[in-house]
């Protein structure tokens, strides 16, 4: 069998009519596959931010003087660590309270020097698996015995509405990107349609002397995947470059970043990309050469 | 073996194209169709390789009834049927090597195979020149004989010539007339519509006349006369 040969041939003679209305489709559908790859970027970036801000995710309980330090290293550290959202607690005694401002502000090493008391409070340090349980865990925290607690304080209103913002965020681009990746399967298909029409004679001369509607379809179905591979590829390309700009200049101003790079994996966006091309290339081919074959029998 | 049983043919805008026409052709038979312009002499010969439906009664081809063919079996009947069709119908963004070979292209036949047989068919309508040309730099006559070309190069079992009215070079049609004989010698059945009363009254073959969408003769060794019925 030498039809794939055949059916090449005809791709290549349908797609020669119809360059100019493919340019035009290249263009929209590489446009609506860039801001895909932007969004897998964004998301990726997202995640880093994310992680970073769930690595330090802690609840810092200042203790009021006087308690029993024994009770507390032996009952209550063992007990919040028994606590399910608990991943470490750390004892942080007033003696170490100095040790750490003074290692972070120099200047009031002198004052320190001067003051005989040690007015720091020591304090407890709760690290927390999730923002979702800095609450619970708190409010938990409150209710230990054997401890007075003097304050207790996390970062939980921002981290949860940075969470619901780059939720909404997620949210938002799911429905404009589908919206996106609607045009661009409508786009592929009524180009398609436009070089089916255009050679509707030619088709039907081809079935007259026995043609089949596949050996008809196909040289449509490879255009729409051409098509389709040819426009990822320009917006791999344009996703590439652009997250390689801007990736240097997010490294240069923000320092935990600067490692966001080279965690997005490259590949992983291209081939997503390529699977998404593909696709709505086939199925735009599919729908159009369908609903025009199937007209007349 | 043609097997026509009561067909009639009403068209969308409520023309009578053919009349409850019954008939049968034999295996390897010549028959020429004949008269006047609109009496449905196409409509019959599209029931033939099925491009249209009659709207009652049946067509058969070898036995076989061709009217409740499902979509996707008509290709395999239309590569039996070698039709050269009265426009012509060629693919005018190939060749006219490209064109002759496409039957055997749709079929999957191996390239060399198909430039073998391409170059001996082209050879016999005297268009080995030709081969590289495209449809639209062609004559008229030689448009037709690239569609006979395409038409005969796979063997089909029926060759259906629709010849258009008014007649082509009648050298030519001469020339045509005896490659169709040739063909019909091999056992290719031959149906044949056309105007050409000389052809048609020196060659003394069977003779089906339609009339209005009717069957209004059918004679053995008859000749071009329609105009008495
Ligand atoms: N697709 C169609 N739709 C509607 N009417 C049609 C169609 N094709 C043919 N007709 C009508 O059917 C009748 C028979 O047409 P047909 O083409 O079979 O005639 P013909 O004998 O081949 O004529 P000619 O010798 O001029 O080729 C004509 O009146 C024509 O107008
Ligand atoms: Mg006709």
């Amino acid at each position: 069998m030498y039809s794939l040969r055949y059916i090449l041939y005809e791709t290549w003679l349908s797609m020669k009519k119809s360059a100019t209305m493919l340019f035009s489709a290249v263009i929209i559908i590489t446009t609506a596959l860039s801001l895909l790859g932007f969004f897998i970027v964004s998301q990726n970036f997202l995640k880093v931010v994310l992680k970073d801000i769930e690595n330090n995710l802690q609840i810092v309980v200042f203790l009021e003087d006087g308690f029993n330090e024994r009770t507390l290293k032996e009952v209550i550290i063992p007990s919040v660590k028994e606590y399910p959202q608990v991943s470490k607690v750390d004892y942080i005694d007033k003696e170490q309270a100095r040790e750490e401002l003074k290692k972070d502000i120099s200047e009031l090493n002198e004052i320190f020097s001067v003051i005989e008391d040690n007015p720091l409070p020591s304090s407890l340090r709760v690290s927390v698996s999730a923002p979702e349980a800095l609450e619970t865990v708190a409010e938990r925290l409150k209710k230990e015995n054997g401890i007075i607690i003097d304050e207790i304080t996390y970062g939980g209103e921002n981290v949860r509405n940075f969470l619901k913002a780059s939720e909404k965020f997620k949210q938002f681009s799911v429905i404009f990107l589908t919206l996106f990746i609607i045009t661009s399967v409508i786009v592929t298909s009524s180009t398609i349609k436009l070089t089916i029409y255009s050679r509707k004679s030619d088709i039907e001369i081809m079935k007259l002397v026995g043609a089949t509607d596949w050996y008809v379809k196909w040289p449509y179905i490879i255009e729409g995947v051409v098509l389709g591979l040819f426009s990822s590829f320009l917006a791999i390309m344009l996703v590439l470059f652009l997250k390689n700009s801007a990736a240097l200049e997010v490294a240069k101003s923000i320092q935990f970043l600067s490692g966001f790079n080279s965690e997005i994996s490259m590949l992983e966006i291209a081939w997503k990309l390529l699977v998404v091309g593909i696709l709505q290339g086939i199925i735009g081919a599919l729908w159009s050469a369908s609903s025009i074959l199937s007209e007349k029998e | 073996m043609i097997e026509f049983n009561e067909v009639s043919k009403v068209y969308d805008n409520g023309i009578v194209a053919l009349n409850n026409i019954s008939l049968r052709i034999e295996k390897g038979e010549f028959v020429f169709l004949i008269g006047p312009s609109g009496a449905g002499k196409s409509t019959f010969l599209k029931m033939i390789f099925r491009e249209e439906k009659p709207t009652s009664g049946q067509v058969f081809i070898d036995s076989r009834d061709i009217t409740p063919l499902r979509r996707h079996e008509v290709p395999y009947l239309r590569r039996n049927i070698g039709v050269v069709f009265q426009d012509f119908k060629l693919l005018n963004d190939r060749t006219v090597g490209e064109n002759v070979g496409f039957t055997l292209q749709v079929m999957g036949v191996n390239p060399a195979l198909i430039n073998n047989q391409v170059t001996k068919v082209l050879d016999q309508l005297g268009l080995s020149t030709k081969k590289r040309m495209y449809p639209t730099q062609l004559s008229g006559g030689e448009k037709q004989r690239v569609c006979i070309a395409r038409a005969i190069v796979n063997n089909p079992a029926i060759l259906i010539t629709d010849e258009p009215t008014g007649n082509l070079d009648p050298y030519i049609s001469w020339e045509i007339m005896k490659l169709m004989i040739d063909i019909n010698s091999k056992g290719t059945s031959v149906v044949f519509a056309t105007h050409n009363k000389e052809l048609v009254d020196r060659m003394r073959k069977r003779v089906l006349v339609l009339k209005d969408g009717r069957l209004v003769k059918d004679e053995q060794r008859g000749n071009f006369d329609y105009d008495s019925v």
